[in-house]
């Protein structure tokens, strides 16, 4: 737990709490906002007075001026699940810390983040398929449970969004608030599960991890590439053309990516691994409206 | 030079290293996450420069380099030059006290001796090497014939003794034993200090010195009125200015100190009262110590006196027991006495020790007969003698002399009226002395001389040791152990006990320090100090001495263990740089 994420960060995200934009339909009481009307500080609305209403709830005030009987409503703060859905193939091994360890370290800071706002917490790692995951539950003693797994998971294997999506979708029924942590670094494959996701009702936080040297790829004259997750290689003499073109093609793939999510209401954010989690958290989660 | 030119060959080696090399993949390997983002790229096109750049590999030239000087090492290089060559070489080291000091450059004189020394064996090789270390206990650190590796090896693990400084008739006795001083082509000797009347043949290499304080007296004694005691301390300064300094006087338990200023090349001497001190070992420190420091401190022994076992038979008498008491603390015993008095009376058959008869006779020695009167005065028949020093026979009056029967043939001492008055009959095993007259009918207990006399008689008796007795021994000087019962042990100044044998008569310190000497009469302290002539050493050049016209001969230096080591060097250099760059792809897969 503690090469994952340390006390004095932890302390630092306490006061911080997810928005979501609809109304949650938890029945268990929570920190978000409900379309049902139910009992908090935040008041929702008068409607007249029916037998059976809390006599309490008339607001006599109205009464006074306006010789009408109303009752106040306040809106329902209901519990919100959040789902941790990491990507934990073989590419996200790359990069010094891993992007894995990255993507592990962000996944322990929301799903603190989280149980601290009283909302149910479940990890879902996947590469071409989903693994072994922790369902969401609420207090805590999950936390641990959550940061066991992110420890004991090994990244390997190829990735498909779409296949591990889909298997995650079979086994939560609720939507909820779903953190999808990957490097997408693959030339499709995400569009159909993203889809699946908003169809269930989820809202989706898309948060692409990627290692510096991905970004900005060394010239070092000829290598040997091989792809970590096929084993396929290539052997190329990388230098300042081969660079610049390497980032031509990079920013048309993140291009694309962009746009399939902003037209469907997504934020990307981009994490590279040298970038401080806490700084990702408090200033990029915050400006993207994630978090108040 | 190389010796075997031949085992360059090996340098073909490098022929297969290159070609091995050559045939390596040379491509970096590096694991992308997204493959399909490099395919179709045109890699860059390579330059000659950068193709160049990337074969020449460190490893490749480390191990191109432990070839090279591997051959060269099997080579059998070496470094040819001219030296003189020598028949014979002495090599003469003081190893006095003094050389413990320190050269006005701060190094240790006898440190920069032996490195002259080596210097001159080393670059001045000889067929015969021999090397002496002179002080007062002279040594032979090698003898002519030993190797030149165990004449260096013994002369860097040599050390300066405490020992005073040797003389010129030392070191020509040991080199009468090497052969004589003529059967080497020179004899140099590296000291600090002037030497006269040295063989010859000895040139003289001097070892610079600097100025020097030092405490070249301290003595204790008891305070004659007052309990505790009195310190006096001389001290010399030899700096060219004043010095302030501190004197510590310490005993077991308790210290005393004075402040002063030592005037330029002058000796101080300052009495430093210790009121209260009852120790019996004193140690003087001047304060702050300087270059030569081991006289920067001195010892004290205050051994007080022993008590004397004496067995008293016949007639008491006072006047001689206050003189036995002046001489010495007395304990009157019935057994196991240091010495038995006999007072008019006869001594019991098969006494056994030292015996002191006083109008007595002793059966199998002397019996004593008629008494008649005696006018003349008292005369001295062995005049001199020990037993009678300080004293004035003249002055001793005796109104009846005791005729007497000797059955063992005795050595009269004084004498009155033609008969033995003091007699003394020495044997192997014990001494019996015998005054023949009745004390109380002499004037010798109202003379002065009387305690003088019994002192003399008592000393000669059991050899007590001198009262209050004044120790500073040097290093090296035999201590006396007489006198003070049978020897066991003595504790050295760590603390160390040695045990010693029954028979030993004497006993010579190598260190100084504060020692204790345990016999079966108890416990007695005895003060060690480095020689006072190891301060102020005479530091005048010697005459110069001859130097030998040494023939010039070709040495040659091998430098195999050079290139050797350096092949291996290199060799370990390209394991760990071999071992390094594969752990680092390791953590880059990893991570």
């Amino acid at each position: 737990m503690q090469t994952l994420i340390d006390e004095a960060f932890l302390q630092r995200l306490a006061n911080l709490r997810f928005i979501t934009k609809g109304r949650r339909k938890g029945r268990l009481s929570g920190l978000h906002p409900s379309p049902r009307a139910g009992v908090s500080l935040e008041f929702a609305d008068y409607r007249p007075y029916a037998p059976g209403d809390d006599i309490r709830s008339v607001d006599w005030n109205v009464f006074g001026r306006l010789d009408r009987v109303l009752v106040k409503t306040y809106v329902h703060e209901g519990e919100l699940p959040v789902y941790l859905l990491v990507d934990f193939s073989a590419s996200m091994r790359v990069g010094s810390p891993s992007k894995a360890l990255y993507a592990a370290r962000l996944c322990a800071a929301t799903g603190y983040l989280a149980l601290r706002g009283l909302d149910r917490v479940g990890l879902y790692p996947f590469t071409d398929h989903l693994l072994p995951g922790i369902p969401a539950r609420h207090g805590m003693r999950q936390i641990g449970r959550i940061l066991r797994r992110l420890i004991d998971t090994v990244p390997s294997g190829q990735t498909s969004l779409d296949h591990g999506i889909s298997e995650f979708l079979a086994q939560t029924r609720e939507g909820g608030l779903v953190f999808l942590i990957s490097d997408f670094l693959t030339p499709g494959g995400y569009e159909e599960g993203i889809a699946r996701l908003l169809h269930r009702g989820d809202e989706i936080v898309v948060v692409q991890v990627l290692a510096p040297e991905e970004i900005r790829p060394t010239r070092g004259g000829s290598t040997q590439l091989v792809d970590v997750e096929s084993d396929r290689r290539l052997t190329l003499t990388i230098g300042r053309h081969a660079v610049e073109e390497y980032a031509e093609r990079l920013a048309a793939h993140q291009a694309r990516l962009r746009r399939f999510l902003t037209e469907r209401g997504l934020p990307l954010f981009i994490a590279p691994t040298d970038l401080p989690i806490e700084r990702l958290v408090h200033e990029q989660f915050r400006a993207g409206g994630i978090l108040r | 030079m190389l010796l075997r030119p031949s085992a360059l060959g090996l340098l073909a080696f490098a022929l297969l290293i290159l070609i091995l090399h050559l045939l390596r993949s040379r491509e970096r390997r590096r694991e992308v996450s997204a493959l399909f983002l490099w395919e179709g790229i045109r890699g860059d096109p390579r330059s000659t420069a950068a193709r160049i750049r990337q074969r020449i590999d460190l490893l490749l030239l480390l191990q191109l380099a432990a070839l090279f000087a591997l051959a060269v090492a099997l080579a059998e290089p070496a470094w040819r030059r001219q030296v003189a060559n020598l028949g014979g070489l002495v090599v003469v080291i003081d190893g006095s006290a003094s050389m413990r000091g320190e050269t006005p450059e701060g190094g240790v004189r006898y440190r920069e001796a032996l490195d002259r020394a080596i210097d001159l064996i080393v670059h001045q090789p000889a067929r015969r090497t021999g090397v002496i270390q002179l002080s007062t206990r002279p040594a032979v650190l090698a003898a002519p014939g030993a190797t030149s590796g165990e004449i260096l090896d013994r002369l860097r693990r040599s050390e300066p003794t405490w020992y005073g400084d040797g003389s010129p008739d030392d070191l020509a006795s040991i080199l009468q034993s090497f052969g004589g001083g003529a059967a080497f082509d020179r004899i140099v000797l590296f000291t600090d200090r002037a030497w006269d009347d040295l063989p010859a043949e000895v040139e003289v290499e001097s070892v610079s010195t600097g100025p020097n304080r030092a405490i070249t007296r301290f003595s204790v004694r008891e305070h004659p009125v007052e309990p505790g005691a009195v310190a006096l301390v001389e001290i010399r300064n030899d700096f060219e200015d004043l010095q302030s300094v501190r004197v510590r006087i310490r005993d077991e338990s308790t210290e005393t100190a004075l402040s002063l200023l030592l005037a330029p090349h002058e000796t101080e001497r300052v009495v430093i009262p210790f009121p209260g001190s009852r120790g019996t070992r004193f140690t003087a420190t001047l304060e702050p110590a300087d270059a030569f420091a081991a006289d920067d401190v001195r010892y004290f022994a205050l051994e007080r006196p022993i008590e004397l076992r004496v067995r008293w038979i016949g007639e008491p008498n006072r006047y001689l027991l206050a003189a036995l008491r002046a001489v010495t603390p007395v304990l009157l015993v019935e057994n196991d006495p240091d010495l038995t008095v006999v007072y008019s009376a006869s001594a019991p058959a098969g006494s056994r020790g030292d015996l002191l008869l006083v109008h007595s006779d002793a059966p199998g020695i002397v019996r004593l007969g008629d008494e008649r009167p005696a006018t003349d005065p008292v005369t001295a028949t062995t005049p001199g003698h020990r037993l009678l020093q300080g004293v004035d026979p003249s002055a001793l009056r005796v109104r009846e002399i005791t005729e007497l029967t000797e059955e063992r043939p005795g050595t009269v001492i004084l004498a009155a009226a033609g008969s033995p008055l003091l007699v003394e009959y020495p044997g192997p095993d014990r001494t019996v002395l015998l005054f023949t007259a009745d004390l109380m009918r002499t004037n010798l207990p109202v003379t002065v001389d009387f305690p003088i006399l019994i002192a003399n008689w008592i000393g000669q008796l059991v050899r007590l040791p001198a009262l209050e007795a004044h120790r500073w021994t040097h290093v090296g000087d035999p201590v006396t152990l007489a006198g003070r019962g049978v020897p066991l042990s003595f504790v050295g100044p760590d603390r160390d006990r040695s045990a010693l044998p029954d028979d030993i008569v004497s006993v010579r310190f190598s260190e100084p320090g504060h020692y204790t000497l345990e016999t079966d009469r108890g416990t007695f302290p005895i003060a060690v100090n480095v020689p006072t002539s190891e301060s102020f050493v005479d530091d005048r050049p010697t005459d110069a001495r001859r130097v030998a016209a040494a023939e010039t001969v070709e040495s040659l230096i091998d430098l195999r263990p050079i290139a050797a080591g350096a092949a291996i060097g290199l060799l370990l250099v390209e394991a760990l740089a071999h071992w390094r760059r594969p752990r680092r792809r390791k953590r880059r897969t990893a991570a």
